[in-house]
């Protein structure tokens, strides 16, 4: 009898297990240095790209918005997105979500904590939301930066569209708010090949360093003229699925098609990687 | 087991990444170019010319833009740099046209940047000074938009 | 639920890895309240049978009941294989705190209790990166303790520690076995094991070479050897009489007595004016019987297996 009372006041209710893992990861992200360099860079960068600007005439004219930077603050957010697609999105994602399994193989922990009353789907789910959560937040608080930079340093003039058209500063913010928010759906494709890796690689190197790698031979790939099919199945083109926002009539074929190619990479390496952390067995360490 | 279930999923990523690019089409095109450039180029004049101190609308310049790339045995479709527009409109009544040329570099995405290539008095500076006096970026020099490859 | 049901019960487990066969076919049974030794050398798959009775490892083949719960379900259990570890970034507390919050219930409540336990209140609030290894044992004990368990896995637990946390460790383990937690620890240090259990599995090359109480293994242990240097050897060896066995190895003699015999042996030495130079214990009785039984080949083991439960 009071065995089986024991044995039920031991184990948390499943999904408990998970909130509790998820809670201590973002505990344990709070604590580490990385985490806090990737939020102060995502907080200042945005200021410091703005200040650079402002001491030379010259306008990052490849980007687009780029040749406005000087004339309304709501092209700095856009040039930065464009900017930050190419490469730093998907190195801001992976250096959590790259690592947050590898890291129990490099301390050895995995044997710690698979010992617990917590299953390994939990820990799985709370490792993942844990890392979806710090993907989401860096690249919101990179995008509010930049709006911000670009507002307060450069100011509120409307803005001109990719159709030739003026944008209302309201209607500039909403659409800048837009195509960040449509930037997640790569930002969680890239979050969820980071975490694969992971678990996959077993290493934070190649967590960390292969969402990175694989984002930059698609961006080359998707400069040669590749046949359209191939373009669009790259995760790296979504990245500039916000352009059709702003022509005078707005087209979403490159939102529809990108969440399309975000959520068949989100469940195919979201689900590869618990599929490989059921089955693995927990040696050495 | 790993590397089979490592192979498995890339075999299931491929099948399925296959599937979705059927929703991919022709891509660049000069029917789309010249739709996305005629507009836009009557948009930017419109804002040209109000800061000359001119009032024009869009609709009245009923601009058209005739795209090619390359020589004469390029096809006119694909990403590249050697894209040139010959903008058309009507400036001063129904009857008189006007032209303007741009080379044009569209990139895979269906972005495109439009640089000015004549005539100089439109297109040909940087910075053009305003009615009011100020010197301001003239927006007909370059200009960059978005056209749906879907 | 019944008292004498076994705390582990397994059988015919297998697991291979790549190309080595790490346990092959076998048989557990850790009886309610024992403290359960198992031995062997490095390698003998003491480690991997661990891991599998702890949800790490599938096994390839074999059935696997803890506290009478089949399924990988670690309820009551507690332990650590290999050396425990930590993050090394949090204070000895927060990783406790961590492992209290997956486990849930009143473990949290027991996180003062089990530093005190096992003497780590005063380190506590330290970084886990600066433990030494004794330190980082004894956490891994109060990382068990939390869970209130029934049943306590042990992997090497006084591996890395100094004689004197040797024998804190000793002392712990026998408290709490005392209070009627069920041990099964590993080591393949035969007096920890000697010291400690009531009964013990050895274990040579994944397989089991004997199974029963601690009285039965000392039934079945020769005579004690002993390492013996001489004035002159070869009269010594022509000295040996009943119950002395006596053979030259390296530059001395090996000596397989019991204690009288021996004392016998030295006296009959001396009388005969063979001066003793030397004489050391070279291995216990259970040593010596370890080291036959998981050094030697197939065909001279001889000691059965004990049958059934």
């Amino acid at each position: 009898m009071t065995a089986v009372a024991e044995r039920t006041e031991t184990r948390p209710a499943a999904r408990a297990g998970a909130w509790v893992v998820y809670r201590w990861e973002l505990i344990k992200l709070s604590r580490q240095v990385k985490a806090q360099v990737v939020f102060g860079l995502c907080l200042l960068a945005p200021f410091l790209f703005v200040a650079a600007l402002n001491v030379q005439s010259n306008t990052p004219q490849d980007t687009l918005f780029g040749r406005w930077v000087h004339d309304s603050g709501f092209s700095v957010p856009l040039v930065v997105l464009g900017f930050a697609g190419q490469w730093a999105l998907p190195a801001v994602t992976s250096v959590v979500a790259g690592d947050i399994f590898a890291c129990e193989d490099r301390y050895g922990t995995w044997k710690t904590i698979l010992t617990r009353s917590c299953g390994r789907s939990q820990i799985f789910a709370g490792k993942t939301l844990a890392a979806l959560t710090f993907s989401v937040a860096a690249t919101v608080l990179l995008g509010l930066s930049s709006l911000a930079a670009g507002v307060l340093v450069v100011g509120r003039q409307p803005l001109i569209g990719l159709s030739g058209t003026l944008l209302s500063p309201g209607h500039s913010t909403v659409l800048v708010l837009e195509s960040w928010a449509a930037t997640l759906l790569p930002v969680l494709g890239f979050t969820a090949l980071g975490l694969l890796l992971s678990v996959a690689s077993r290493s934070s190197a190649v967590g960390v360093g292969g969402p990175v790698v694989v984002g930059l031979v698609m961006q080359l790939a998707s400069l040669v003229n590749a046949p359209a099919a191939v373009r669009a199945l790259l995760l790296t083109t979504p990245f500039g699925a916000w352009h059709g926002l702003f022509t005078a009539t707005p087209f979403y074929g490159p939102l529809v098609q990108g969440a399309i190619v975000c959520a068949g990479y989100f469940v195919l390496c979201v689900g590869g990687a618990y599929a490989l952390l059921r089955r693995r067995d927990i040696t050495g360490g | 087991m790993r590397s089979g279930a490592l192979g498995r999923a890339a075999a299931v990523a491929s099948a399925v990444l296959v599937g979705v690019s059927g929703c991919g089409s022709s891509g660049i095109t000069k029917a789309r170019l010249d739709h996305a450039v005629a507009p836009t180029f009557a948009n930017l004049y419109v804002i040209q010319q109000s800061l000359r101190g001119r009032k024009v609308t869009a609709a009245s310049l009923n601009s058209k833009a005739d795209c090619s790339r390359g020589d004469a045995q390029t096809a006119d479709s694909g990403a590249g740099n050697d894209w040139t527009c010959t903008v058309t409109w009507f400036n001063t009544g129904p009857n008189i046209a006007v032209n303007a040329q741009y080379q044009v570099h569209v990139q895979t995405n269906g972005c495109y940047t439009a640089d000015g290539d004549g005539p100089v008095d439109l297109n040909g500076q940087q910075l053009i000074t305003a009615a009011d006096g100020a010197t301001v970026t003239n927006p007909l020099w370059e200009f960059d938009g978005c056209f749906d490859t879907t | 639920m019944a008292d004498n049901q076994p705390a582990v019960e397994a059988h015919g487990l297998v697991k291979r890895f790549e190309d080595t066969t790490a346990v092959a076919g076998v048989d557990l049974r850790v009886g309610p309240g024992r403290v359960h030794g198992m031995v062997g050398p490095n390698g003998a798959g003491k480690t991997t049978l661990l891991t599998m009775l702890m949800g790490l490892v599938r096994p390839d083949a074999g059935t696997i009941r803890i506290l009478g719960q089949q399924g990988g379900s670690l309820d009551g259990v507690a332990g650590f294989v290999e050396a425990p570890r930590f993050y090394p970034y949090l204070s000895g507390r927060r990783n406790l705190a961590l492992l209290a919050d997956l486990d849930g219930g009143g473990a949290r409540a027991r996180i003062d209790t089990s530093l005190e336990v096992v003497g780590l209140s005063d380190s506590a609030g330290a970084r886990v990166g600066g433990y030494s290894v004794g330190m980082r044992q004894r956490l891994g004990i109060a990382a068990a303790l939390l869970r209130d368990p029934r049943l306590l896995i042990l992997d090497e637990p006084a591996s890395g520690l100094d004689p004197a946390g040797m024998r804190d460790m000793r002392a712990l383990i026998a408290r709490l076995a005392e209070d009627g937690v069920t041990v099964l620890l590993s080591s393949h240090d035969m007096d920890e094991v000697e010291d400690l259990c009531d009964d013990v599995t050895i274990m040579r090359a994944g397989q089991v070479v004997f199974d029963g109480t601690m009285d039965e293994l000392r039934d079945k242990a020769p005579d004690p050897a002993f390492r013996l240097a001489t004035s002159d050897d070869e009269r010594a060896l022509a000295l040996a009489g009943p119950g002395v066995e006596v053979r030259a190895e390296g530059d001395g003699l090996l000596v397989h007595a019991q204690r009288e015999q021996l004392d016998a042996y030295v006296i009959a030495l001396g009388r005969d004016g063979v001066a003793v130079r030397r004489l050391d214990l070279e291995s216990s009785a259970l040593k010596a019987l370890f080291f036959r039984l998981t050094e030697s080949d197939a065909e001279e083991r001889g000691v059965p297996t004990k049958e059934g439960p």
